[in-house]
């Protein structure tokens, strides 16, 4: 008794040990990195919150795919799709029809969840490269009949309309905030699902159709429903989105969109809540705080495609994991090899913002002295590092 | 008021460019098992190097017939050297060789960009005398019209190469089963590069033969894409000679649509999208591929 009781409580107190020595500095850090999140961006200009709004609406776009195509591993080139079915859904019922925008934010969410369904039933017969096809036809055909459709839009024109925020997210502030709202709660949610029983389903379908039926799993509820919640997350996002750039043209909602937004969340890590931040920064440096600089955008755009390369051939897991990889490669040797990742990640931090700021010359030269850095250490890392390891 | 014969001369004569496409599609599916997202935009890239080559304004001037068969080379070799440096290197996964497709195509987009902005839309010169050929009343371009004969020309040489050369034979073996075809002595690489080159010159002469009609851009043969990914999906991926045929079919049918006016005609962009998911849906393999099943291959 008295040994089950100490062991109870030897075991309350690893369990506690545990908590404080690695989950609290984990979640401090998190909840720290929340509120600089929402807060820096609504203590500069409107301008910064549109900025942030942009970013926290891609990487509920973003989860999507995460979702999708990294916990169920289906590929899907219509994720922007959905963005639209959620845009437009939002425009008919708030602006065409005058409702609320919670219940239009609703019906965004909800109008998504048909096509969910009509992509994901066939999609139970379709693999991969099929798959792509499918699902790209479907993008083509809903650009070009649905979105452009004189009855979805109720105007003489076909190219699109405009949109009128309600008083309650008339400022970009605002937006922002609910926006934020929504990426956190989805970044929540998906989270939560890694870990979960669904999560565990997802992955299981995955990985082996014919294993996971033999262990139980219903395969085809769960291809299902990782259709209907990858469309979820961005028809609620796309309604928000609509507002925010103040109105849906059916060209946005494109091929092209859903395939830089695939090509993002796997650069940035296919299988994580991160790997979904980082493409939507990837994005929004390209959308909006490079836009208009051709030369940028395609420095930046070959960069994306370069380390797209390396994830295809190499590392899975995306920035992240080639992140995580660099930190153990690092812990090696901590004295010859952290000086070199640090130095390179403040070298591209810095090279974007000169490049930001106008400075070209100077990201030119800072970017090419980089680039020849990383060559030189690369040819010489034998010597250099190593002896060390 | 054109007639149904008219009408069915044009949509062919239209479904000339997604037959080249289709034939190249194909091709490179059957024999490294890659359907190539980024056939278009290869294509555009090429054309783009024929406006650079037979520009007199902008390029270098020379003549239009060199500058296509310089085209055409150029592109077999891009898609030579494609092969060899990327696609070999893929996991033999489907969606990972779909993603380098897309990455290829994202890869040319963002390359060229910069160096044709401002210069596009161009207008293309022709290669053939700019003279239409009257067939059952309906005029058509001497060009167009030589894109559907060099179209079909080249699928029935394919064909034939494919089936009765050694060549041929090596291809197959390669596609059916590269570790057998390279115990035999076929250097597998080699074979689907240049199935790989021959796919892409003939994009390249697709590109080169059609643009002219409309103008260069880099997204002027992205509706194409679609078309031919149908009229190969039709094919069962498989069937050079049947891939031709259903992407003139396609042609044929679009101008039909079209032809009847509203609301037939808003239907006509439909048509591939009904295609292809029907296609899907019943299986591609359903279509062609159980016959090659039975009967073998080419």
């Amino acid at each position: 008794m008295t040994s089950a009781a100490a062991r109870l409580g030897e075991g309350r107190v690893t369990r506690l040990e545990s908590i404080l020595s690695r989950r609290l500095p984990r979640t401090t850090a998190l909840v720290v990195g929340l509120a600089v999140a929402l807060v820096v961006p609504l203590a500069q200009s409107p301008f910064w919150s549109f900025v942030a709004a942009l970013t926290a609406l891609y990487v509920v776009f973003g989860l999507s795919v995460v979702v999708l195509t990294g916990l169920s591993g289906q590929i899907s080139l219509m994720q922007f799709t959905y963005v639209g079915v959620g845009a437009f859904a939002a425009y008919v019922a708030g602006e065409r029809n005058g409702l609320p925008l919670p219940v239009a934010v609703v019906i965004a969410g909800l109008a998504t969840v048909p096509v969910s369904v009509l992509v994901g039933v066939p999609a139970l017969r379709l693999r991969g490269m099929y798959l792509a096809i499918a699902t790209l036809t479907v993008a083509d055909v809903f650009v070009r009949q649905v979105f452009a459709s004189r009855a979805v839009l109720g105007t003489a024109s076909t190219t699109g309309a405009l949109m009128t925020r309600p008083s309650v997210i008339e400022s970009d502030r605002a937006l922002y905030i609910a926006a934020f709202a929504l990426a956190c709660f989805a970044s929540w949610t998906v989270a939560g699902l890694r870990k979960g029983r669904l999560g565990r389903a997802f992955l299981a379908v995955r990985e082996n159709d014919d294993a996971a039926t033999a262990l139980g799993v219903n395969v085809v509820k769960y291809r299902i429903l990782a259709f209907v919640l990858a469309g979820l997350y961005p028809g609620v996002g796309g309604a928000l989105y609509a507002y925010l750039i103040g109105g849906i043209a059916p060209l946005q909602f494109g091929f092209t969109q859903s395939l830089q937004l695939l090509f993002g969340v796997i650069v940035g890590g296919l299988f994580s809540v991160t790997g979904a931040v980082v493409a939507a920064l990837l994005a929004v440096l390209q959308v909006e705080l490079f836009k208009g600089r051709v030369g940028l955008v395609t420095m930046v755009g070959l960069l994306q495609l370069g380390v797209l390369l390396v994830v295809m051939m190499r590392k899975p897991g995306g920035l992240v994991q080639i992140a995580q990889d660099a930190v153990a490669w690092a812990r090696l040797s901590p004295t010859r090899r952290w000086p070199v990742v640090v130095g390179a990640v403040v070298g591209v931090v810095v090279t974007l913002l000169l490049a930001y700021h106008r400075q070209d010359m100077a990201a030119r030269v800072l970017g090419v002295v980089l680039a020849a850095t990383a060559v030189v250490l690369y040819r010489l890392r034998r010597r250099l590092f190593w002896s060390a390891a | 008021m054109r007639s149904f014969v008219q009408v069915s001369i044009l949509g062919v004569v239209a479904g000339g460019v997604y037959a080249l496409l289709a034939f190249g599609i194909v091709l490179i599916h059957r024999v490294s098992g890659v359907l190539n997202f980024a056939h278009a935009t290869l294509a555009m890239t090429c054309t783009w190097c024929f406006f650079y080559l037979s520009d007199q304004d902008s390029g270098l001037g020379i003549p239009t017939p060199a500058g296509l068969l310089g085209t055409v080379a150029l592109g077999f070799v891009f898609g030579y050297v494609l092969n060899r440096v990327l696609f070999v290197r893929m996991a033999n996964e489907a969606v990972t060789k779909v993603l380098a497709t897309l990455w290829v195509a994202g890869l040319l987009a963002q390359a060229l960009f910069p160096v044709v902005q401002g210069v596009v839309p161009a207008q293309l010169a022709t290669t053939l005398p700019p003279v239409n050929v009257k067939i059952a009343g309906a005029g058509v371009a001497l060009q167009q019209l030589a894109v559907v004969v060099l179209a079909v020309a080249v699928a029935l040489v394919a064909h034939l190469v494919l089936k009765k050369t050694m060549a041929g034979v090596a291809t197959r073996a390669s596609a059916q089963n590269a570790p057998v075809a390279e115990l035999m002595g076929v250097d597998t690489l080699k074979v689907t590069s240049i199935a790989w080159g021959v796919a892409v010159a003939s994009a390249a002469a697709a590109g080169a033969l059609v643009v002219p009609f409309t103008y260069l851009d880099l997204g002027s043969l992205a509706d194409s894409l679609l078309r031919a990914i149908a009229a190969s999906l039709l094919a069962g991926l498989v069937d050079l000679r049947l891939a031709v045929g259903a992407a003139l079919f396609i042609g044929w049918a679009e101008a039909q649509l079209l032809a009847l006016g509203p609301p037939f005609s808003g239907a006509a962009s439909l048509i591939v999208s009904v295609i292809v998911l029907a296609v899907l849906l019943v299986g591609p393999d359903r279509f062609v591929l159980s016959r090659y099943e039975k009967l073998g291959p080419a």
